[in-house]
Order: structure tokens, then sequence, then C-alpha cells
């Protein structure tokens, strides 16, 4: 019954991490050349919570919801396609204490078809 | 007779080539006519022997030989056909841009495609009988599931 108390007692004492709803921005900076298509692999230790596109939502599998991996991927076929550093998507998430987040570019394309290689920024929402 | 026929006479009469005036020197001319003579002898000996060729050996040389061209033509066809087949669709159901992966420019390669009125049957990828968005959809989504 002590050793009972005694735990209950310390698990008491262990100060509850805090959960948060945060947003991060990710980017392709594609040095100056048309951007039609991307697909970014994001991983973490957070919770996926949602996730926002431009003109439209990019793909995403909806089993990435809840976990902490997602592909988010889209294209245009409009003809003056974004380019320089461009926010492709935005990813809201439950953070639990700290958190990592990693960011692949799985593929990329100039109009055209030609892939190209932009450099993927991640930043939290509200930040530059 | 002075005049007397040269070898290539001698042996045009023998053959029968003769003209007709080389003939008539070769009836009246005893020299010419023992020259003609000693040609039909040689002509005789040169004459190759008839060899005795087994039966079996003579039905396969003489035998109609059957024509395999129609055959290797075909085979041929075949072939090219097989090749042009394995070269010209997506080695990898999806993979537009034959880039060896399916992702997501390979969506964007069909969107493009379809806009520009390129519906060929071998994209149609969710196996509806037509080739349009929701085929660009398809890849997409494969795209970006998680495996």
């Amino acid at each position: 019954m002590k050793l009972l108390i005694l735990v209950l007692t310390a698990l008491a004492l262990v100060p509850e991490q805090e959960t948060r709803f945060v947003a991060i921005d990710l980017y392709a900076d594609t040095g100056g050349r048309p951007l039609v298509a991307w697909q970014i692999e994001l991983e973490c230790n957070a919770k996926i919570v949602g996730v926002e596109g431009g003109e439209k939502p990019p793909y995403y599998d909806p089993a990435a919801l809840q976990g902490g991996r997602i592909i988010l991927a889209s294209f245009t076929t409009e003809p003056n396609p974004p380019a320089g550093r461009v926010l492709v998507a935005r990813v809201h998430l439950q953070e639990t204490g700290k958190t990592d987040y990693t960011a692949k570019l799985m593929a990329a394309a100039s109009p055209g078809g030609a892939r190209i290689e932009p450099r993927i920024e991640i930043v939290r929402a509200g930040g530059k | 007779m002075d005049d007397h026929l040269d070898v290539l006479g001698l042996d045009a009469v023998r053959a029968g080539d003769a003209t007709p005036e080389q003939r008539a020197h070769a009836e009246q001319c005893a020299e010419c006519r023992a020259g003609v003579d000693a040609f039909h002898t040689l002509a005789a000996k040169l004459t190759p022997a008839p060899i005795d060729v087994p039966a079996d050996v003579r039905r396969r040389i003489l035998a109609p030989r059957r024509s395999w061209r129609p055959v290797a033509a075909a085979a041929a066809a075949l072939l090219v056909g097989a090749v042009a087949w394995f070269a010209l669709r997506p080695s990898i159901p999806g993979d537009v841009d034959r880039s060896g992966r399916v992702d997501i420019v390979d969506a964007y390669a069909l969107a493009v495609r379809i806009r520009s009125g390129q519906l060929d049957a071998a994209y149609d990828f969710n196996g509806d009988g037509k080739v349009d968005d929701q085929d660009v959809d398809e890849i997409a989504r494969r795209s970006v599931a998680l495996r």
C-alpha cells in the first residue's frame, strides 16, 4: 500500500507535457524555375490533424491524419505556375513536448515535366 | 588449202555453232576434219561420267523444300510488335513519364496529355474505360499512399 501511494505521488509530481495545436508551412524554393508539380514527405513526432494547400488542397492519404508521417503532393497545369520560394502547403498538428520535423522532397517538376530539385523549408506558421 | 580453221573454228564446227563457210571448209579439208574429230574425242573424254547417287540422297536433294519465309516473316512481325508494345506502354502502371516510379509528376504529365487531347487507352489507370481527370487523381492518390 505504501508503495502504491509512493508511485501515485511520484506520478503526480511529474509535470504533465503541454499539448498545443500548431501549424507549419512547407516551402519549395525552386531558385526561380517555375514549379508545376511537387511531392514532399513530412515526418514528425507530432500528430497531424489537417492540411491546407494553395488554390486546391494537396493530395494526401487520409490514413496519415492522426499519425506522424504524411506524403503531400500537388500539381498545376495553369499557364503561369509559381516560381521562387513557393508556399506549397500548411500542415496543422497537435504537438506534445518537444517536436522534430523532417521534410523530404520526393518529386518536383517544371513545365513540360522536367524534374527539378527545389530546396524544402519548414517554417512554423507565423514565422519567417 | 592454206586458210585452215583455227582452234575456235574447229570447236565451233564440233559443237554445231560454226558459220556455213567454216562448215564448208571443214567438209573439204581433211586436215581440219581431223582436227574436228580430235575435238569430238576430247569433248567425249571431258564429259563427266554419270554418278550413281543413292536413291535416298537423290530424294532429299530433289524433294521440294518447305519454305520457311512466311513463318519467319510472321515471327519477325510478331517480335517487332512485341518490342514496340513493350517500348511504348508504361512499364509501371501510372508511370506516364517513364521515370521508373509513380509520383505526382506522372499525374501532371497525364493531365497535360489529356488537355492536349492525347487519350491513349494505356492511360486508363482506374479501368473505367475512359481516360480523364479521374485517372489523374488515381495516379496522384497512388503517389501519396502510405505504404
